[in-house]
């Protein structure tokens, strides 16, 4: 369903979402350090869960995206 | 006067809470504190103080929902006529309803029989009742989507968010079989699949049917059928208020008139 490296892009409809998230990724690095310092803390550790970083990253794209998105969509 | 003994005592307490207090520096505490994300308001066309539906987005999303999300949600509340001039003229509908087949009775000899359905007929449910649903679907039964974008904080800008905020499940948490993440749904862990998929449906007025247009349409479609009102409150919402608010003023200024003389009365005391 990723195929969008068609000649013609009238065959399946490329969503811009994933895309816009992407780019949004590169304001939020602060967020993205925590989380992954998260992941290797509890890598360490061997319990616990990252869930509260993960919705700070979230939550900074969200941000980001939403003003947008409906640019995209008529 | 602190002996030299107190003061080495202070400063390793010091120190110590010092090197304790460390694990409240900023970078390793998280802002949330919830089980779940909230959906920030999406810039709809129709949530404005004079804003209407946009009724094409309505009729898109009826298909999506029909075409989609109809195979396990119902839309109970919904009737066949109330589309009537919404989504489709009511030639349309007298044709749709017909083509289902909906149990009517008892007759004249006390059974049950089927007819073709009719204007004054609910939308089709998927399942008979909500044990069928929940045998269905793992338990979990797909709730009725009549109501959804008033039985939710955050309405349409949740449903949107939910449809399209599939993601992976962050590290460490433990997902349960059958379970799909989605970080606005509260708990994390939600039954229905991912239900959108880009080209999914086509619309007959040449839209693409990416997964952010069909969420926005379908959104929108759910919206319209909790609040069937809506157009026509803000319309007399704005008319009433207009009146009301002349009416006010003109009241207002005719009481302070008639008022003044009493509130600029002077009384003086004379022994």
């Amino acid at each position: 369903m990723e195929d969008d490296d068609d000649d013609d892009d009238d065959d399946e409809p490329v969503d811009v979402l994933p895309k816009l998230r992407e780019e949004c990724m590169s304001g939020c690095k602060k967020e993205i350090d925590n989380y992954k310092a998260c992941e290797e803390r509890i890598a360490e550790k061997g319990h616990g869960d990252c869930e509260s970083w993960y919705f700070d990253q979230l939550a900074c794209v969200d941000k980001c995206v939403v003003p947008k998105l409906f640019e995209y969509t008529k | 006067m602190l002996g030299s003994r107190q003061a080495l005592h202070r400063v390793a307490l010091g120190s110590a809470s010092a090197a304790s207090l460390a694990f409240l520096s900023t970078t390793l505490l998280s802002k949330s504190s919830d089980d779940h994300i909230p959906s920030l308001g999406y810039t709809w066309t129709h949530t404005g103080f004079l804003d209407a539906f946009d009724a094409k987005a309505v009729r898109r999303g009826y298909q999506v929902y029909k075409e989609v999300c109809a195979t396990c949600h119902s839309l109970e509340k919904i009737h066949f006529r109330e589309l009537q001039g919404v989504t489709h003229s009511s030639k349309e509908l007298i044709e749709m309803a017909s083509e289902i087949d909906v149990v009517d009775g008892p007759n004249d000899e006390g059974e049950m029989f089927e007819r073709p359905g009719k204007l004054s007929d609910p939308l089709p449910k998927p399942y008979a009742n909500e044990e069928a649903g929940r045998a269905a679907n793992g338990g979990a039964l797909p709730p009725d989507l009549s109501l959804m974008a008033k039985a939710r904080h955050g309405g349409v800008d949740y449903i949107f968010a939910l449809l399209t905020g599939y993601c992976e499940a962050p590290a460490g948490k433990v997902m349960l079989p059958g379970l799909y993440y989605n970080p606005y749904f509260a708990g994390g862990a939600i039954a229905m699949p991912p239900p959108l998929q880009d080209g999914q449906v086509t619309y007959p007025d040449g839209t693409e049917a990416t997964t952010s247009q069909m969420a926005r349409d379908v959104s929108v479609f759910l919206n319209w059928a909790a609040e069937p009102e809506h157009d026509e409150r803000k319309l007399q919402g704005f008319k009433y208020l207009t009146v009301l608010g002349l009416t006010l003023a003109v009241t207002g200024y005719y009481k302070r008139f008639r008022w003044s003389t009493l509130k600029t009365r002077k009384i003086s005391y004379v022994n």
